[in-house]
């Protein structure tokens, strides 16, 4: 996901619940499809959704997703082609096993032997009825973009053209090509725009803003996933009643079929949801990050997991005094992320590099090189900086909980000592953050704004070429360099990762040594889960918790338990 | 005569009113400086433009603001609320939204208004009759303001960490759920609600006593016998209930705006907590309809109180 | 129009100053609306005479006054600086060096609630003193002219009445929120918009109550004398209107002052009041609460500082009224 999780208004503490899964002890809960005569399994009771007006997830739709929130639901009932395991590899899911032409342009899939939770067959038909349905230019998704690089998207996508190189060879066979060889592909691949729908329900979609068959009517969403929606009618919620999803484990599945229903809540404030985990009420909350102190050194029911969620700050290289890389290196050298962290977190996490530190993606390295904390350094450049001690402008930052509001006050106090006397906090509500990182910073006037993204795949050109490259879609600082393009470009469509990895380091220390951006946090999921709760881990793939993975990188669902 | 009068003209008044509140209400969303489309593709708009004008015709926002205006009257007279352009909410029927949220907050705010009553009036006739007591007057009315005043955000959690967490007595959160849980649900919220508005009723009940105690033959009544005495306190305490009646009306819009943090605490699908975050979003159907159908709530109200006087006292319709 | 002289309580109120606002800014304004016009000949004198004589009430002005001066001598009434952060002593325990203990930042508590008092007196008092004036202005006007400049007003006082205040306040504040973040007048704008959106939705009950004050007192003998002797109709109201009603107009401010103080705080918790990292009382009281289980005393004190405000006001409300109308006195 792109974006910072929606930051809910405030009340009063951070809310950073990654879709965490809680376990609830309500055996008794009898499952309506369960092969044989009707057993009891118990339930999972997740705060689900953390939001003031009670919502449940934006959609159900996988081609009009929002946030991690979404996504965590729709992954619950869908499958698709291929997908990413808890080690950061490409597995199949709807598929037994692929095959790449020698070009690396021709991606054959061999569909697996699988329905959907409705009976019917899922065929390489309904994996190209679905794509075809996500990218086409009327159901206008906000996540077709990752599906770029197939061939014949731009001008399908616009709606011009009707190929796109995707295709049914038969049955079972799904044919995609790619207009030049990309060496992310595949994992562009998994993001949830490809997830495979049963083609009768995609006819029947009808995609607009006003509506939306997958989202409206609880009848019509059918997938291969796990589990199925309990429908009340044709709603997914009970009316009357605190909103949630029930869902329970889908009979069509083709693996190891889960023996848990999974009970999705929608939780007004995190203070609320983190008092029903101490009633007993839920098997896993997100912890807000106040209470860390109390449970960090509780192994059995505190887990903190490193996430692809990233912060950082991005200057306005349009204008003065950012122009100026000497401006933007005293700002660089001049925060102490460790302070930073501690505040926020009561841990040290800083980061120092573009791409967070994990096994899973390329061209990771420890940050050497490139600025850390240090003042003497900071206020060196800052010497060289024209116009720093007098120019008066704003830092700012998505306001909504205490955490941020303390991080930028922080952040705002060690610029002033590196000499930006003129640096003033403006904590701003979600929707003039969301218009600051939105366009880029010379049409908003922004001179430094507090940013993020979270990962769309593990794989740094996500993070590397997508956000920093010369008029890149997301970058907003203006900022250009031609070797960095270069190198970045290249390692876009190299197929050694070795090559790849160095490419990609070479590249973000070009960055991160121009104090563009100004990394500084890798955001750590923290949450609670009941120590009965059985067949769980903790992956960063996940960005949380999800059910541990069987040989073959699928998760085994069978092995969960309240 | 005079009366069905006054009865058309009030009537005519009420429907000029909520006229001029939708139009008031439609052109302040539309001074936002925020574009709902923006919003909702957050750094996706970078990405996709053409999504971008897609939406925004999807939602009528490419057309003049005196188009989108008598299309929201035309909707409005056909029933049609629009469509929610709240990120969460996207596409969502607001009439939808209304139908659902409505009878909880309704719930809600009835029971807390019956018990807020409950606390209220009596504690406000102590009030009255003991005034300048340092017990009976004084500590119950700080009770009483301090009651209204107290933010409720303050005291929600820790009500669920004494009575849910500690003592186990009641569940954290949640509503609407089959039974004797159902019930249990309801007592935090509906009593924490009820504060405010025993509060509220106790400041207004006293003074109402107060005022009518002061009258002169509340005066003399007090220096004559017991049972004379007892009459003409009934009495005065039937006059009271009139101008409460006056307070209703206001009241109901409270309860809906100022449900919305018990509802947030409480996972209440109510429309407080939705009202409030389409203020705060610039959803323009969704901050239409609540506020409409707060005015017409207010309006009505408002209109039956004065029909009500003008029956019971004719010299109103002379006015 | 009910009228003084009358002698059934039932029709002893006036039942247009009953309705109120709603949205709870101003909803304990009106409860006291029904103190009719009857004790407008008694000399502001006799007034100030009995008020001193109410301890409660005086004790209120007194620590009230206090308060008042505290917050604006701040910088001499301190220990700390209110923004100073020390990262070595988060979340301290109240002690003889932070008298309230610190706060997430390791801002001194009891520094920033003084300062925070600022921002709590100038929305409460400042914002209930534009609204009164505003409201005292409208209504003699109204209730003296009556005829069309009457029903003008009251048309469009209706129309502010079925407006729910409280959406209005958040509209007007969470569109032009940024705008006034943007004045460069640090932690001011927001302060000075918060004042401003009060100010609008405030009025309406008042401006009834003194028309309906007003309407009273204009057919009575010491008006018609001025007019007699040929006052003009503005020094009418200047002169006589508007002196008389002083009194009761101040028993609903100090009302309207509370519902501004519970306003402001709601709003804060909202993020759309004053914003970090300056103080404020209702931003001090909703971090408080979030961190309740961990470091109760970071709501305890802004807890009991608003609890004075309330009980303060509440009594020095109650002394004024009893003091201005006699007759209610038990």
């Amino acid at each position: 996901m792109s974006k910072f999780m929606r930051a809910a208004l405030s009340l009063g503490t951070a809310v950073t619940v990654a879709a965490a899964f809680a376990v609830s002890a309500q055996p008794g809960l009898t499952s309506a499809h369960s092969g044989h005569a009707k057993t009891k399994i118990g339930t999972l009771t997740f705060a689900g959704f953390i939001s003031p007006n009670l919502h449940l997830a934006n959609t159900l739709d996988p081609a009009q997703v929002q946030d991690a929130n979404d996504l965590g639901v729709i992954a619950l009932v869908n499958q698709e082609v291929v997908i990413i395991d808890d080690t950061g590899r490409v597995v199949c899911e709807l598929c037994t096993h692929w095959t790449v032409s020698p070009n690396h342009k021709v991606y054959t899939f061999y569909m697996r032997k699988a329905h959907f939770s409705n009976g019917d067959k899922v065929t390489a038909a309904d994996a190209v009825a679905s794509i075809r349905e996500a990218l086409a230019a009327k159901t206008s998704s906000p996540v077709a973009y990752y599906d770029q690089t197939i061939a014949g998207y731009d001008n399908y996508n616009a709606g011009k053209s009707s190929f796109l190189g995707v295709k049914a060879l038969s049955g079972n066979r799904l044919q995609v090509t790619t207009s030049k060889p990309v060496a992310y592909f595949l994992k562009a691949f998994t993001y949830i725009t490809n997830t495979v729908l049963d083609q009768r329900v995609v006819k029947g979609i009808n995609r607009t803003a006003k509506g939306n068959a997958l989202t409206t009517d609880c009848q019509k969403n059918v997938g291969a996933g796990p589990f199925k929606f309990q429908c009340q009618g044709h709603a997914f919620t009970r009316a009357g009643a605190s909103p949630r999803y029930l869902l329970v484990p889908n009979p069509h599945y083709f693996g190891p079929k889960p023996h848990v229903n999974m009970d999705l809540l929608s939780i007004g404030t995190s203070e609320t949801a983190y008092n029903e985990f101490l009633a007993g009420k839920l098997d896993a909350v997100g912890l807000p990050s106040q209470y860390l102190s109390r449970w960090q050194g509780n192994h059995a029911v505190f887990h903190a997991v490193p996430t692809s969620q990233i912060t950082y700050d991005s200057l306005n290289t349009y204008t003065a005094p950012f122009n100026n890389v000497n401006c933007r290196l005293a700002w660089a050298w001049g925060i102490n992320r460790n302070t930073i962290s501690t505040i926020v977190h009561h841990e040290a996490k800083p980061l120092y590099t573009i791409v967070p530190p994990s096994s899973a993606f390329l061209g990771h390295w420890n940050g050497a090189g490139v600025p850390h904390y240090n003042l003497a350094k900071a206020q060196s450049y800052f010497a060289k900086c024209p116009g720093g001690a007098t120019a008066k402008f704003q830092y700012d930052y998505p306001t909504g909980s205490q955490d941020s509001d303390n991080w930028a006050t922080a952040e705002v106090g060690m610029l002033q000592k590196v000499g930006f006397k003129g640096v003033t906090p403006n904590g701003q509500q979600y929707n003039d953050w969301a218009n600051a990182v939105g366009q880029p910073m010379n049409k908003t006037g922004t001179i430094a704004v507090q940013n993020g993204w979270i990962m769309d795949y593990p794989d740094s050109q996500d993070y590397v070429s997508l956000l920093f490259q010369c008029h890149a879609a997301y970058d907003i600082t203006g900022w250009c360099n031609s070797r960095f393009d270069k190198l970045t470009t290249e390692a876009d469509s190299s197929f050694n990762s070795k090559v790849r990895a160095r490419l990609y380091e070479q590249a973000q220390k070009i960055a991160l040594n121009s104090g563009m951006p100004v990394q500084l946090e890798n955001y750590y999921a923290y949450y609670l889960r009941k120590a009965s709760v059985k067949g769980y881990t903790d992956t960063f793939t996940c960005g949380g918790e999800c059910p541990k993975d069987l040989p073959n990188g699928l998760p085994n669902w069978a092995g969960v338990s309240p | 005569m005079a009366f069905l009068s006054f009865f058309i003209k009030r009537f005519i008044a009420m429907i000029v009113v909520v006229w001029a509140i939708t139009t008031l209400v439609f052109f302040l969303a539309h001074a936002s400086p925020y574009d709902p489309i923006r919003l909702i593709l957050g750094q996706k708009y970078l990405g996709d433009p053409r999504g971008y004008r897609v939406m925004r015709h999807l939602f009528g926002l490419d057309q003049s603001v005196w188009q989108q205006y008598t299309n929201y009257l035309g909707g409005l007279l056909h029933g049609d609320l629009g469509y929610s352009e709240e990120q969460t909410a996207l596409g969502t029927p607001v009439w939808d939204m209304i139908r659902s949220g409505v009878p909880q907050s309704v719930k809600l705010g009835g029971w807390a208004l019956l018990v807020g009553l409950l606390v209220g009036l009596p504690s406000g006739l102590i009030s009255a009759l003991r005034q300048n007591k340092p017990v009976a007057d004084h500590a119950n009315q700080f009770v009483m303001m301090l009651m209204f005043a107290v933010p409720v955000f303050v005291l929600a959690p820790i009500a669920q960490l004494i009575f849910g967490v500690e003592l186990k007595w009641l569940p954290v959160a949640g509503w609407g759920d089959p039974g004797l849980l159902g019930v249990k649900e309801m007592i935090m919220p509906v009593g924490l609600f009820a504060m405010g508005i025993a509060g509220y009723f106790s400041k207004s009940f006293r003074s109402f006593l107060l005022e009518v105690l002061s009258q002169d033959y509340i005066r003399t009544a007090r220096a004559k016998g017991l049972k004379q005495r007892v009459i003409i306190y009934l009495h005065a305490i039937k006059n009271t209930l009139l101008p409460l009646a006056t307070i209703i009306g206001p009241t109901i819009a409270f309860l809906v705006t100022g449900a919305f943090i018990i509802e947030s605490f409480f996972n209440i699908p109510g429309i407080g907590s939705i009202t409030v975050t389409a203020a705060t979003s610039s959803d323009y159907p969704v901050i239409e309809a609540t506020t409409i159908l707060i005015a017409i709530a207010v309006v009505v109200m408002n209109f039956l109180t004065d029909v009500f006087y003008a029956m019971v006292d004719p010299r109103v319709r002379l006015e | 129009m009910a009228q003084p002289s009358e002698p059934l309580p039932s029709q002893s109120y006036n039942r247009d100053a009953q309705r109120d606002e709603a949205g709870g800014a101003v909803l304990v304004a009106a409860t006291e609306a029904e103190a009719a016009p009857r004790s407008i000949s008694s000399p502001m004198r006799d007034a100030w005479r009995r008020f001193r004589h109410n301890w409660a009430a005086m004790i209120s002005l007194i620590i009230i006054l206090i308060l008042i001066v505290m917050s604006i001598f701040a910088p001499l009434m301190h220990t700390s600086d209110p923004m100073a952060s020390d990262f070595t002593d988060l979340n301290a325990f109240p002690s003889w060096h932070h008298w309230f203990g610190t706060d997430g930042l390791g801002r001194d508590t009891y520094s920033r609630l003084v300062y925070g008092m600022r921002v709590t007196f100038v929305v409460g008092i400042v914002g209930a003193a534009i609204t009164t004036i505003l409201g005292m202005l409208l209504g003699v006007i109204s209730g003296y002219f009556g005829g069309i400049v009457d029903a003008l007003l009251a048309r469009f006082t209706d129309l502010m009445f079925a407006f729910p205040s409280f959406i209005l306040a958040l509209i007007i504040i969470s569109f032009y929120g940024s705008w006034a973040n943007s004045l460069g007048m640090g932690g001011a704008g927001r302060v000075v918009l918060l004042v401003i959106v009060f100010a609008i939705v405030g009025w309406p009950g008042l401006m009834r109550f003194v028309r309906s004050l007003v309407l009273s007192m204009k057919e009575q003998q010491f008006i018609e004398a001025a007019r007699t002797v040929g006052t003009g109709s503005w020094a009418i109201m200047i002169r006589h209107l508007l002196p008389n009603t002083y009194g009761l107009v101040l028993v609903q401010a100090s009302f309207i002052v509370i519902g501004f103080i519970g306003t402001e705080a709601v709003l804060s918790l909202l993020g759309l009041g004053v914003q970090a990292p300056n103080p404020d009382l209702g931003v001090m009281l909703s971090q408080g609460a979030s961190v309740l289980d961990l470091n109760y005393w970071e709501v305890l004190a802004p807890a009991i500082v608003l609890a004075i405000l309330i009980l303060t006001f509440t009594f020095l409300g109650d002394g004024v009224r009893d003091a201005v109308d006699p007759r209610t006195k038990g």
